[in-house]
């Protein structure tokens, strides 16, 4: 179904047993793995109402993960503490979409936090504030009890604390073995050198995968939604802290630190989090880039199919992927360190730079 | 990377500066695919200068060390011998190939990555090698001409990519 205003009122009208109208079809324009709309309706002369429409790209997700295990992910979170939009209902009756959809509740708020990312030492204190909030979300999340929301159904699931790292290693091995489009060396590689290095973990427990400013719903300082689940696992938490996005900054102040990864841990421990460990936390950033290796190759085989890649796959699939393979080969040690400059551009958006 | 090929990329912003031609794309989305398109024609047109030199380079400099690889793997008996044999088989048939239409880049990229295949193939089956396999001095010495292949494959892949995007403004 093309998301059309009178597509979109004739599916809302006959879902909900009430005639819509549609006042705005909304496509976001963060986040590349798959696409979010945001749909505003009016059902008689009734207030605005406000869905979530989220389904794969037309050549398919970056993500390998499937659509409908982020469904049962929503699905499932609605019952704990973990604060999720309510996952309202799964669409692939082919009498209205030739490609799956689901629905999820709007959760009024924004990824943003207002000057969080203002350079000014005035909002250090601030920063520090999101930080801790989210520190205390994501022991919640670590806290799920995965078994009884049956998680591990869908989820690579590590069978112990000593296997967690290998065993998502081999998982992000065998996804890429299921699509790979062109040989890629340097990951059979890094998978060999990674496992050698792999730590103990201090818990099993289901890890969000992607973290951090851009990846949550914000009100104020308040926490109020845990987006972007794709990537979740059962495994070692250590994997969540690799991918903070600017959400354990170092913060100074007069010469002394007074926030920074360390902090963030230590703050996370005492509300509840595991024993996590910097050195843990350094090699999932690894991990994290051979992940990124095979995403962008996913991307890449999306955008080599006959299909319609979005714009976001070509980049992903070649310039993504590229630095993907140089961060491997520099932890390796056989090639020289990426400018952090360089690394800082990739943050850049047209958005944050009209800003 | 072999793919994307120029051509899947050039196809993929035609169809996405399509997608945004009508009045309902809000102004952040034409921006951002404006600016992602703007560093893929940069990349494609480097593909278009420089790729089939570097790729014509890359067949000979897998070739050579694939000839290596076998030498060895042919030396351990066994599966790793009927590996060599079906590794030298792609070394032989790569001059008949590009002999063909030696201009062909299609033709040139089905052969770079049918080499590769080998090395990929080669370097999963010597990871599996018995340990007492891996602590032999040829051993590391055949992993030690792979790893410099792969660090020449990413400088060489680099040559595609970071004039085309590093310092050239937001992604997306």
């Amino acid at each position: 179904m093309q998301f059309t205003n009178s597509n979109v009122a004739a599916y809302l009208s006959h879902k909900l047993g009430k005639p819509c109208e549609v006042v705005e079809i909304e496509k976001f324009g963060r986040g590349s793995s798959r696409e979010t709309w945001f749909m505003t309706f009016k059902s008689g002369g009734g207030a605005e109402e406000h869905l979530v429409f989220r389904r794969d790209p037309p050549a398919g997700s970056t993500d390998p993960s499937p659509l409908s295990q982020e469904y049962f992910i929503y699905e499932r979170l609605g019952r704990s503490q973990v604060p999720v939009a309510k996952a309202l209902w799964w669409e692939e009756d082919p009498k209205w979409t030739d490609q799956a959809f689901y629905v999820r509740q709007h959760i009024e708020g924004s990824w943003n936090v207002a000057n969080y990312s203002n350079p000014s030492p005035e909002f250090d204190d601030l920063r520090i504030r999101i930080s801790k909030e989210h520190m205390r979300k994501l022991a919640l999340v670590h806290a799920v009890d995965w078994k009884a929301l049956e998680l591990d159904t869908v989820l690579t699931t590590a069978p112990s604390v000593e296997t967690s790292a290998v065993n998502y290693i081999d998982s992000l091995q065998t996804t890429f073995e299921g699509f790979r489009v062109e040989p890629i060396p340097v990951l059979l590689e890094a998978v060999e050198w990674l496992k050698a290095r792999a730590p103990v973990a201090p818990k099993i427990c289901l890890c969000k995968g992607t973290n951090g400013l851009g990846e949550e719903i914000f009100r104020g300082e308040e926490l109020v939604a845990m987006s972007d689940w794709e990537e979740a696992q059962i495994g070692d938490p250590a994997a969540d802290f690799a991918f903070l996005q600017d959400f354990a900054p170092t913060i100074k102040k007069d010469g002394e630190v007074v926030w920074s990864l360390q902090h963030a841990i230590d703050y996370y421990r005492s509300v509840g989090g595991a024993d996590v460990t910097v050195a843990s936390v350094q090699f999932y950033g690894l991990v994290r880039a051979l992940k990124m290796v095979v995403f962008a190759h996913q991307a890449a085989a999306c955008v080599h199919s006959p299909d319609e890649a979005t714009i976001r796959q070509a980049w992903t699939g070649t310039e993504v992927l590229h630095l993907g393979k140089h961060i491997l080969a520099f932890a390796m040690g056989w090639m020289p360190p990426i400018d952090p400059n360089y690394m800082s551009e990739l943050n850049a958006s047209v958005e944050s730079v009209a800003a | 990377m072999i793919y994307p090929t120029a051509s899947d990329i050039l196809r993929c912003v035609e169809r996405n500066l399509a997608a945004i031609s009508d009045d309902d794309t809000p102004r952040t989305a034409i921006k951002s695919t404006l600016a992602t398109s703007r560093h893929l024609l940069r990349h494609v047109d480097l593909r278009l200068s420089i790729e089939k030199p570097i790729l014509l380079d890359d067949i000979d400099k897998a070739s050579e060390l694939l000839g290596k690889v076998a030498t060895y793997l042919a030396s351990q008996g066994g599966e790793s011998s009927a590996l060599a044999h079906s590794v030298r088989a792609v070394i032989e048939e790569a001059p008949q190939l590009l002999s063909k239409a030696p201009e062909e880049m299609d033709n040139i990229v089905h052969r770079a990555k049918a080499l590769r295949e080998q090395i990929y193939v080669s370097l999963a089956h010597l990871q599996k090698l018995p340990a007492d396999a891996q602590a032999t001095k040829a051993y590391g010495e055949i992993r030690d001409l792979i790893r410099a292949y792969m660090r020449y494959q990413i400088e060489q892949e680099a040559r595609l990519i970071d004039p085309a995007f590093a310092g050239k403004g937001p992604r997306r």
